[in-house]
């Protein structure tokens, strides 16, 4: 325990920075997962080919082993955060993109009608009736994405993205058992953070009307 | 002052090789129910959509009120026109009253005090009360509670057009039988112009001031109830309409229809008879005929000392002397129901494959409470 403290105080191990780096190497994926994977939910849900091809191409993605992913753009971008955070940015695609399509498609097409029946324009429909309706299933996808990201941007370490990663890795490398714990204790603190946020976040943004049962991806 | 006016509208789908919707050409007067009848796929739907433009016509004019609707804004026309379906689709998310609101706060221009007041209002028109009902959710209402929330919905902004879309077409019998007498009452507070689609006859027979008989996209036949029963345009409308059905006529022509005046000579001088009211329908009158065993009834005129228009009849309400078509007899019903019936003779085939699952089951309802339809100058019976 004490041994855990000072090798966080220690300048030498800039908890600080590896600080920055990690919440970057998750925060940045995330958001990037989220914008890509609602649009392109908005995108293809009302199209039958498109849908398919998005939805077989996220399980592809999905079907794609960690590692494998995030040395698929070492070649391209070399080593560092850049290519670990476009990995890490693909991973986290299909669960926002599954969910916002699901939720989309959940909704009762009646309801739609009705909307536009009233002289609702594109936008009101979007923002008084799909929205509201959406967010709660999208914000499980959100969940199971954040969580995601959290867990495999360690791994980022291998190819030298900085973060916590970089603690494990090193301390697997000179088997300093407390620097691998000081790594893992952080992310897994941060990972846990997300996931209690998002669920309250997921049941706060459930209105009261319907209790959405969130699709579990 | 919201007449409907179809003009040659057609309307053919880009995967369809024939119109859906065929060169449509007949008006709906202002302020009258107008039921769209006719089987799966002949086209009812698709008439009703184009007058709020979420179909877009293939060719002709839609004009309300003197305007072109293809000329208008489809989101400004389509706030003007409220909009029923048989899904309902109410806003899950939301409670009752948001779902009511809704309608014009999308429109805008209402105050929040007033849009309360409203609510309750409208809730109070369907046979909501506010204080129990405003806070749910759609999910908390039975099938036909949802719909009475559409209807208000749909009344929000004070339309002075109603398109409805079998509205109460996924409704039990019971259920569905309510909902049209409450409609009745409502249109004869209201006042709207309706556009009304149904698959069930004795639905448009209740409810329509006007029946247009849609088939494989035309127009066969547009007319009262009465007329469409007493003189179908071609077999098609016959079979539909089911005018060679005994028990439907009985139950929608007036007595005014089997009027006689020859019967008066045989009745014993002085003789007190029985009255009817002229809108009865000949169920009724021939009930009482067996009921009392009197050889006629006379013809009472409903608005007798109260109308000023009930014209010649008035005057035979006692049971005296009357004008000429003052009775009805056994007999005088017998021949009004065999008046156009040389055609094919006694229904047989016909009747069953037209009617009979249909009025097996809603021939009960027609004989629910009766709304008064306020259909002036048409000799519906009031059942
Ligand atoms: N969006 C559409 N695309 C292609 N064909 C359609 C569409 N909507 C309706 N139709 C066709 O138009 C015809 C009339 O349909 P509809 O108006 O829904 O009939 P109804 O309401 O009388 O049952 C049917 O043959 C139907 O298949
Ligand atoms: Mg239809």
């Amino acid at each position: 325990m004490k041994e855990l403290i000072q090798f966080y105080l220690d300048p030498r191990n800039d908890l600080w920075g590896q600080t920055i780096t990690f919440f970057g190497l998750c925060l940045i994926p995330i958001a990037v997962s989220i914008v890509l994977g609602v649009m392109i939910g908005i995108l293809v849900y009302r199209n039958a080919v498109l849908s398919f091809v998005a939805i077989n191409l996220s399980n592809l993605i999905r079907a794609i082993p960690v590692i494998a992913a995030l040395f698929i753009f070492v070649p391209i971008f070399k080593i560092g955060f850049l290519p670990a955070a476009i990995a890490l940015s693909l991973l986290g695609i299909p669960p926002v993109l599954l969910n916002t399509y699901v939720g989309l498609r959940g909704i009762d097409p009646a309801a739609i009608e009705a909307a536009r029946g009233m002289g609702m324009t594109d936008l009101q429909i979007m923002l008084r009736v799909q929205a509201p309706l959406v967010l709660p299933v999208l914000a499980a996808g959100v969940r199971t994405c954040a969580v995601q990201v959290v867990a495999t941007a360690p791994l980022g370490g291998l190819i030298g993205a900085g973060g916590y990663g970089e603690y494990i890795i090193d301390g697997v490398n000179r088997l300093d058992t407390i620097e691998i714990l000081a790594g893992s204790i952080l992310v897994a603190a941060l990972a846990m953070l997300f996931e209690i946020g998002l669920s309250v976040a997921e049941k706060r943004l459930t209105p009261a009307g319907l209790r959405v049962r969130a699709v579990g991806i | 002052m919201a007449e409907i006016s179809f003009q040659a509208i057609t309307k053919q789908f880009g995967s369809s090789t024939k119109p859906s919707v065929d060169a449509v050409t007949f008006t709906v007067p202002s302020d009258t129910t107008c039921m769209f009848v006719g089987k799966s796929g002949a086209g009812k739907t698709t008439l009703l959509r184009m007058v709020n433009r979420l179909i877009e016509p293939t060719s002709g004019k839609i004009v309300i009120a003197g305007a072109n609707v293809l000329e208008e804004d489809p989101i400004e026309l389509r706030r003007h026109i409220g909009y029923v379906i048989q899904q309902v689709g109410l806003f899950p998310h939301m409670t009752v009253a948001e779902n009511i609101r809704v309608t014009a706060e999308v429109t805008g221009g209402w105050k929040k005090s007033r849009l309360d007041a409203r609510v309750d209002e409208l809730l109070d028109l369907v046979g909501l009360p506010p204080s129990e009902y405003r806070r749910r959710f759609p999910r908390e209402l039975s099938g036909g509670q949802q719909q009475r929330v559409g209807l208000a919905r749909a009344l929000t902004t004070d339309p002075m057009i109603l398109l409805m879309d079998e509205p109460f077409g996924a409704l039990d019998a019971i259920t569905r039988a309510q909902m049209q007498d409450e409609l009745l009452r409502i249109q004869s507070n209201v006042r709207k112009t309706i556009l009304f689609v149904t698959h069930d006859l004795e639905e448009a027979l209740k409810l329509g001031d006007l029946i247009a008989v849609m088939h494989q996209g035309k127009l066969e036949q547009l007319g009262a109830p009465v007329d469409l029963l007493t003189h179908p345009v071609n077999d098609m409308v016959a079979r539909l309409v089911g005018s060679d059905n005994i028990l439907r006529e009985l139950q929608y022509l007036t007595a005014a229809t089997a009027a006689t005046a020859g019967a008066r000579g045989r009745f014993a001088p002085g003789e007190a008879l029985p009255g009817c009211p002229r809108d009865a329908s000949l169920l009724s009158a021939m009930l009482k005929l067996f009921e009392t065993g009197a050889p006629a009834l006379v013809l009472e005129s409903p608005g007798a000392g109260v109308g000023g228009g009930a014209g010649g009849g008035s005057g035979a309400s006692g049971g005296g002397g009357g004008a000429a078509g003052d009775y009805i007899t056994l007999a005088s019903i017998i021949s009004t129901l065999m008046k156009g019936r040389s055609r094919e003779g006694w229904p047989e085939s016909a009747t069953l494959a037209a009617s009979g699952a249909d009025s097996g089951n809603s021939g009960n309802s027609g004989n629910g409470g009766n709304g008064g339809k306020g259909a002036d100058g048409l000799a519906l019976a009031k059942a």
